[in-house]
């Protein structure tokens, strides 16, 4: 006789348990899905909110004000003074009147504006030929290097008989 | 595996369903029971079907074995029906069992915390069942409480396959088989009866029996 292979069980049948489990998983699931979704949200309106912001900039670039429109800070002028001063070469231009030294010519002031990036000096002279040799010798004492300048003499007087004449000379100088 | 024994025995089938599987497990603790369910013939009933050609598919093929089921039984339920063989070619056997009867066994085991691995027929067991020196045997007659069932086969294909319900008396039992033994033109040796009783611990066991050498 020939065996018989009918079989009328069921494969697998899902339990209260099993459906107790799928339950929680898909309320997991959800919860996950939604805690998903709201990131997404927040992602997106985070978004657009910096694009927003980028726009604003963009126009702002557009339409403010341009830098060479801008007043002038504060600090501007000390800053200018502060640039003026370092720019000035004193110590060239003190050594050189230190260092030139003519007989019958007198130092007497010095006076300096680093705004106008102008020097000036007062001397005593007792003639005009020591005097034109003190303003060549000082002229001819700027260095090679760093900012150049140029001596000229702006006033003389006449020196009279038993008095000595007096000058201004004037220190204009540039960067090379 | 605990294996139990559903038969009707006369009760409506929830009834015997539910004492049947509550009386396998009176008194052993409940959760994790395995068992193995065995039908009697008038809930698992065989029957020939084929051959049938021009089937296009096992949907097709299963749609027309439970109307033939539907027809040969005189239920009008849905029948959960087994062919053991393609049936395009040849007659092949099939048993058919009640979906109503599968729910219930189900339903009930769900209830009592069993789990059911196996639902066969009781004479397909029997088969399983059958002694070595019974190997060659072409024609089995199996007695449960509810019925009889008769299986035939001839050139190792089965032609036979009916139920008597209810079981017939020992006389009329003794009768048919007879005629049929003339008819099949069957050796004592062909021919052999199984009934299936119940242990004193619940599980069910066969009782073999050949055919009478003074009736052959």
């Amino acid at each position: 006789m020939k065996p018989i292979r009918a079989q009328f069980a069921r494969r697998w049948m899902p339990t209260r348990v099993w459906w107790f489990g799928c339950l929680i998983l898909i309320a997991i699931d959800a919860s996950f899905a939604g805690l998903a979704w709201q990131s997404l949200q927040r992602i997106k309106a985070t978004k657009r909110e910096l694009a927003a912001i980028d726009e604003r900039v963009q126009q702002a670039r557009v339409t403010g004000p341009r830098p060479t429109d801008a007043s002038p800070l504060p600090y501007d002028s000390s800053a200018r003074d502060m640039l003026a001063q370092r720019s000035v070469p004193w110590p060239a231009l003190l050594a050189t009147l230190e260092a030139v030294s003519v007989s019958g010519v007198r130092l007497t002031s010095v006076d300096y504006g680093a705004a106008e990036s102008r020097a000036r000096v007062e001397i005593t002279f007792a003639n005009h030929a020591a005097a034109l040799k003190y303003v060549q010798q000082l002229s001819a004492g700027v260095p090679e290097s760093g900012p150049a300048w140029r001596w000229r003499p702006l006033l003389f007087s006449q020196p009279r008989v038993a008095e000595k004449g007096t000058a201004t000379l004037e220190a204009a100088w540039h960067v090379r | 595996m605990k294996a139990v024994l559903v038969s009707l025995d006369g009760r409506p089938l929830k009834e015997a369903i539910g004492q049947c599987l509550r009386g396998a497990f009176a008194g052993t603790p409940a959760g994790g029971r395995a068992l193995s369910v065995w039908l009697s013939g008038a809930l698992a009933r065989p029957f020939l079907f084929g051959p049938v050609r021009g089937l296009r598919s096992w949907n097709e093929t299963n749609e027309a074995a439970e109307s033939v089921a539907r027809e040969a039984f005189g239920i009008d339920g849905p029948w959960h029906v087994v062919l053991e063989n393609d049936p395009s070619s040849h007659c092949v056997l099939g048993t058919a069992v009640l979906q109503a009867t599968i729910d219930e066994i189900y339903r009930t085991a769900t209830a009592l915390r069993l789990d059911v691995r196996s639902t066969r027929p009781a004479w397909a067991e029997a088969i399983d069942a059958m002694p070595a020196a019974m190997a060659g045997a072409t024609l089995l007659s199996f007695r449960d409480a509810d019925s009889l069932t008769l299986l035939g086969m001839r050139r190792d294909e089965f032609d036979l396959a009916s139920t008597y319900m209810p079981c017939p008396g020992a006389d009329e039992i003794e009768s048919l088989l007879r005629r049929l033994h003339l008819s099949r033109d069957l050796a004592p040796q062909a021919m052999h009866n199984a009934s299936i009783n119940t242990a004193a611990n619940g599980a069910p066991t066969f009782a073999w029996s050949a055919l009478a050498p003074a009736a052959a």
